[in-house]
């Protein structure tokens, strides 16, 4: 076997594949590792623009009064909630999946490079359409667009930003299809010799759950997409009662795909820890099993349970009740995941770096958005907070505190792979802290503001309120600033950092066992694996998963 | 770094290292602890103390104005009670492990090989399945009793939700308010809740229900208010710009101070300016310093009689008010948007109540 015979980038036109110089992470570039990098950076600027964003709510809401004009503040609570969802948890979370499975499971790249570099400049298209809407009049009638005020036009034209906002949408969710076919058949079909399905890293089980979703969901959200963008500019009828149609309609083809999407958002997080925790904790996985059968548990489920956000439509009563079920039970699986990574920590030898600071974050935030969720399946609770702060608190404990906790660990922990270079690590805790702090401080007491009587979605409110909105601001803009030193660490790292060893974590997992960053394609020599990813505490140390073809 | 383990491994002995399930011994060693029981014992004892002290004393809810709300907020503190105990089991194991078993300096090597255990993954499965299982039972027994405290019936008030005010109409009685509703204590009131434009969700936190006014269909709150007092209704949809200020009130009183306002309203002769523009919901968006409205949807209609004048070439400061009114995208004022103002304050006003409406307007100099 040869070190690897076609290992040069090659350039044909504007497509590429792998990088030489910084050009190369510009263009069509069908290798897996540009394009997760690719996709990375720029959904973490999305991040950026979603966060000022946040600020700007928080600065609204400061005062029980009105401060910016109210169609304004509607279109900012929108753009905020569409793009940290389309464009920063969802595909972030894919930008892993990209760098990271073809890595995992021993292959040279992606099973489609093409559809893989298509996917991100979708994505790339995408979210300058929704962006772009500002420029038209943006959408302002929330993430969830619920017709028939979706359907009003504000700005006296069809072609405004609601309109742009759903083909933006409709392209999006194509990228995601396209990097869920990607990550599915790569899975199964680009194993390296000895990757059994119990030996694959429980990321790529996460991965398998939440492509399953993203296919099978996705095309009923661009479908319903569609239907809204037709009604807006053709004046067909899908969702407006006034010329026939079914606003309720809208809401259960909407939530057929957003409530598995949290499961789309959380999955792969849940994934990127379980393999944080077992490296940083130095003891295998617990309960590995339990853990990938459980993943395929939530997505089942997840498909089960899209009618508790519509508890308060009128929905049929025995309706209600098999949604309730149904969502409660989601928090069985939900448990077995808690409590396994419980266990894989217990009576470990813990190296609290900062990816393992996020990753234990990660637990211990999301254990509170789970908490309230069950609260918020029971039918008669979610009669009083549906649509309340309440919902705000809960929504952001699972994807702050889970997703984007889950997606720093992953980016301290991957970094030296990724870039070759560490990260500062004294940095990190800071940011650690500081990002635990400003989110606890913003959305915990939320909960009460929920739960006494505030809805969500306004701009002014009733003054016994302020005072705990002024704590949730000043939380919200420590957050802000949490997010500088990661910016200046992650910057200056690596322009200038340590160089990063092959495996500074003592890693067993395919990725580790390759240069960092790795070569072309992907390993030096063809890997065949002989174990479990998790096998630590055998007396020898940590052994790497990999072992060499025979004959070389 | 702490590790370098370059080197590859051949690939030898594949087998070498049968997975490892602990039993209790080897969990119990984990823990260094000779016997971990009654310690357990104790924690799971305290935790179970937290739990029920939570569910007994939170109090997160307004004042409860309905017997099934007091029924909701004991639902929602037990089940606060078990997320607390939840909560502290795994807040304080994630605290207690990130100190007892952190690596000091210079430590190498791993904890145990232990790859699962099947006894607990089955506990951690049956319990949060059979916990599950209870809550699901009450609240299946709570919402039954919400369906049945009030099953239709009793008196009924029509709701309508529109951008963006509350109107009730009471048909027994004739009486039609806007943003006020009044409600007898202890009686069964059935609301009946339609929207004209978008979707509206009318909620009144003090009694722990909100019900969706959706256009094209009708649905129901039925329910018995028991607290005298002035509560909060608030619109929980977002429908548009004003969505913030459709705030109402509702209004719970002894039956016969609630007949002595009906007789009221009905007796009440015609109303003046500042009456009907606060019944048809104009400070929801508009300025108009006079009757106190600081709505900042709509154009400013402060001073609106001395400018109204230039505002349309042709028109007369009267008839562009009046326009203006019944007609409001004939002439949309630079900087706003059209179709956001309600275009049916032409037939659900009276001629008088227009006229009225148009001289106070043209009065705001």
């Amino acid at each position: 076997m040869s070190e690897n015979t076609h290992a040069a980038p090659t350039r044909r036109g504007i497509v590429r594949h792998g990088a030489i110089t910084w050009q190369d992470y510009f263009v069509f570039n069908t290798d897996h590792k540009v394009i997760g990098i690719q996709y990375l950076v720029t959904t973490f600027i999305f991040f950026l623009v979603g966060g000022l964003l946040a600020l700007f709510i928080r600065y609204e809401l400061l005062t029980p009064a009105e401060t910016f004009d109210p169609a304004a503040y509607n279109s900012l609570f929108t753009v905020h909630g569409s793009i940290m969802i389309f464009l920063w948890v969802i595909p972030g979370l894919a930008g892993f999946g990209n760098y990271l499975i073809p890595l995992m499971v021993g292959a040279d790249d992606m099973a489609f490079p093409r559809l893989n570099a298509l996917s991100y400049w979708m994505l790339m298209v995408g979210g300058c359409v929704i962006v772009s809407g500002y420029f038209v009049g943006a959408a302002s009638s929330g993430w969830t667009a619920y017709p028939p005020l979706s359907l009003q036009s504000p700005y006296g034209r069809a072609f405004d930003g609601q309109t742009l906002w759903a083909i933006g949408v409709i392209i999006l969710g194509f990228s995601s299809m396209f990097g869920a076919i990607n990550f599915l058949v790569t899975i199964a079909f680009m194993r390296a010799p000895g990757m059994t399905p119990g030996r694959l890293p429980l990321f790529c089980w996460a991965m398998i759950a939440t492509s399953t979703m993203v296919i099978g969901a996705t095309p009923v959200l661009a479908g319903a997409m569609i239907a809204l963008t037709l009604e807006r500019t053709l004046g067909m009828t899908f969702f407006g009662p006034a010329t026939g149609g079914d606003p309720i309609l809208w809401q259960h083809l909407f939530w057929f795909y957003s409530h598995p999407a949290v499961y789309i958002m959380i999955l792969p997080a849940m994934g990127l820890i379980s393999e944080v925790l077992p490296v940083m904790g130095r003891k295998p996985v617990f309960g590995y099993k339990a853990i990938a059968a459980s993943s395929m548990a939530i997505a089942f489920f997840g498909y089960l349970v899209w009618g508790h956000h519509m508890f308060t439509t009128g929905l049929n009563p025995w309706l209600q009740t098999s949604f309730m079920v149904a969502s409660m039970t989601i928090a069985v699986p939900t448990g077995i995941k808690i409590f396994n990574w419980l266990g894989t920590i217990w009576g470990g030898k813990l190296d609290l770096k900062t990816p393992m600071l996020f990753a234990m974050g990660f637990v211990g935030l999301f254990v509170i958005g789970g908490l309230s969720g069950v609260t918020l399946a029971a039918v008669p609770i979610d009669l009083h907070v549906h649509d309340s702060y309440y919902v705000v608190a809960h929504l952001h404990y699972v994807l702050f505190g889970g997703a984007v906790t889950g997606l720093y660990a992953g980016l301290y922990f991957w970094f030296p792979k990724i870039t070759g270079r560490m990260l500062d690590d004294r940095l990190g805790k800071l940011h650690f802290w500081l990002n635990f702090i400003g989110f606890n401080l913003t959305f915990f007491p939320q909960h009460w503001l929920g739960l006494m009587g505030m809805p969500r979605r306004i701009a002014s409110y009733a003054p016994e309120f302020q005072s705990v909105n002024i704590l949730s601001s000043v939380g919200a803009f420590l957050l802000g600033i949490s997010v500088l030193p990661f910016l200046y660490n992650a910057i200056t790292s690596w322009i200038k950092g340590p160089k990063a060893a092959d495996n500074p974590w003592g890693a067993m997992s395919l990725e580790w066992q390759t240069s960092s960053p790795p070569p072309l394609h992907n390993f030096h020599r063809p890997p065949v694996v002989t174990h479990g990813p998790y096998d630590y505490g055998h007396g020898t140390g940590p052994q790497p998963q990999e072992a060499l073809a025979a004959g070389d | 770094m702490g590790f370098n383990y370059s080197g590859i491994m051949t690939n030898q002995e594949p087998s070498r290292r049968p997975r490892v399930i602990a039993d209790s011994e080897q969990l119990a060693k984990v823990t260094r602890h000779r016997s971990a029981g009654p310690g357990a014992a104790l924690f799971a004892l305290g935790l179970i103390a937290v739990g029920v002290a939570v569910a007994v004393f939170a109090k997160l809810t307004p004042v409860a104005a309905s017997n099934t709300a007091a029924q909701v907020d004991l639902l929602f503190n037990t089940m606060l009670g078990i997320a607390a105990a939840i909560f502290l089991l795994v807040e304080s194991s994630l605290i207690y492990f990130a100190f007892r078993y952190r690596r000091k300096a210079g430590e190498m090597g791993d904890g145990r090989p232990i790859h699962g255990s099947n006894r607990l993954e089955i506990a951690w499965t049956i319990m949060p399945a059979l916990i599950v299982l209870w809550l699901g039972t009450y609240s299946y027994q709570i919402l039954t009793n919400i369906r049945q405290a009030a099953p239709g019936g009793g008196m009924t008030v029509e709701v309508t939700g529109r951008q963006f005010q509350w109107e009730f109409f009471y048909p027994a009685y004739n009486v039609r308010t806007v943003n006020d509703l009044r409600l007898p204590r202890g009686e069964a009131v059935s609301l009946k809740i339609v929207a004209t434009d978008v979707l509206h969700s009318l909620w009144v936190p003090a009694l722990r229900i909100k019900q969706d006014a959706v256009p094209g269909r009708q649905n129901a709150m039925n329910f018995i208010a028991e607290a005298n007092g002035v509560f909060p209704i608030r619109c929980a949809e977002l429908c548009g710009a004003g969505h913030s200020r459709m705030i109402g009130s509702v209004t719970i009183q002894e039956a016969a101070d609630f007949q002595v306002w009906v007789a009221e309203q009905q007796a009440k002769p015609a109303a003046d300016a500042p009456t009907l523009i606060t019944q048809y919901g104009c400070p929801a968006c508009h300025t108009l310093t006079a009757v106190g409205a600081a709505g900042l949807v709509g154009p400013n209609l402060d001073g609106l009689g001395a400018r109204a004048g230039e505002a349309v070439e042709g028109l007369s400061a009267e008839d562009y008010i009046r326009q203006s009114i019944t007609d409001p995208n004939a002439h949309v004022a630079e900087g706003f948007q059209p179709g956001v103002m309600p275009q049916d304050f032409g037939t659900r006003m009276t001629p008088e109540e227009l006229t009225t409406l148009v001289n106070f307007l043209l009065e705001q100099k």
